[in-house]
């Protein structure tokens, strides 16, 4: 038999769905993490994800369906990736802003929207639990049901470590 | 990690892109419909020569492939624009990415996990007609999985 050898990068990803927001809006909400892992070791349960060590890991969460109400379109918050355990963000936040085209009254912070970590093995004793959340300093969140912000993922990335 | 032959242990990276403008339809309304629009793709590297680029759909041939979809639109509608971009096959769970005028409060890249890739509006709710290539491109990571 002959073989033809194909190149590929030695690592796996899954999409969850990153939807609805559950507990507290409209300020801080956390978000709803759906779905199955078939191609990494993580586990999603009660919206966490965990991670087993063994691994490195890189995690991008962005959020669709979560903006502000409709009177307040001024607004800034931001996408966390959350460590449950230790009570800590991790990575980089999502920087968020809205503001109205033409108004010298909106945040003109710009940034990536999408929160990103990269966790590596060396900082995983045997597990670590994360969740996705928003902090709102200045609230006014609701979630969108608009048909075009249903479909927003969290990538998870399974690295060899 | 299991050995495979058939497998080599480096990265394949595939990019693709259109060189020529092209327009994007023009559609104005309140309602979200489903559509079937696919940016047009002409131009296609690769790192070891293994993908191909045919109907705008770059195929990865028999390789799965971590693949990033992006575009770049700078119409103006009364409405804004809204619709979302994804790619028509995906291993795994539905992924589309609002495109959104006015703000800029979510990732507008879409991604995917197959062997192929063509890039495609399949919602709108508006958009304009602009003009946006060469800034259609779509980047692949061949994984295996």
């Amino acid at each position: 038999m002959t073989y033809s050898t194909r190149p590929v990068a030695p690592f796996s990803v899954d999409f969850l769905r990153l939807y609805a927001a559950s507990g507290n809006l409209p300020t801080d909400p956390i978000l709803t993490i759906t779905g199955t892992t078939p191609n990494t070791n993580a586990t999603v349960s009660s919206n966490e994800i965990t991670l087993p060590a063994g691994s490195h890991w890189r995690i991008e969460a962005s959020n669709q369906a979560v903006t502000s109400q409709d009177s307040n379109y001024s607004e800034l918050f931001f996408l966390d990736i959350y460590d449950v355990n230790a009570a800590a963000n991790v990575g980089f936040a999502g920087v968020i802003s809205e503001s109205i085209p033409g108004s010298d009254t909106g945040y003109l912070t710009r940034g990536r929207a999408t929160a990103c970590a990269l966790i590596l093995n060396s900082d995983i004793s045997t597990s670590i639990t994360l969740r996705v959340q928003i902090i709102a300093p200045s609230g006014n969140l609701k979630t969108s049901s608009d048909g075009l912000k249903l479909y927003g993922i969290v990538k998870v990335m399974e690295l060899p470590a | 990690m299991s050995y495979d032959p058939r497998e080599t242990r480096s990265s394949e990276f595939i990019y693709a892109w259109e060189s020529q403008s092209q327009s994007l339809p023009t559609r104005s309304g309140s309602t979200i419909d489903n559509y079937n629009y696919t940016f047009n793709l002409d131009t296609i590297k690769d790192s070891h020569t293994v993908a191909t680029l045919a109907n705008d759909e770059v195929n990865a041939n028999g390789v799965s492939a971590l693949w990033v979809g992006d575009i770049r639109d700078s119409g103006t509608n009364s409405t804004g624009n809204q619709f979302s971009i994804e790619f028509e096959d995906n291993d795994l769970i539905r992924m589309a990415s609002n495109q959104d005028e006015r703000w800029a409060y979510r990732d507008d890249q879409c991604y995917s996990v197959h062997s192929r890739a063509k890039l495609k509006i399949e919602l709108i709710r508006a958009v304009s007609g602009a003009t946006i290539a060469p800034y259609v491109r779509i980047l692949g990571v061949c994984i295996g999985q």
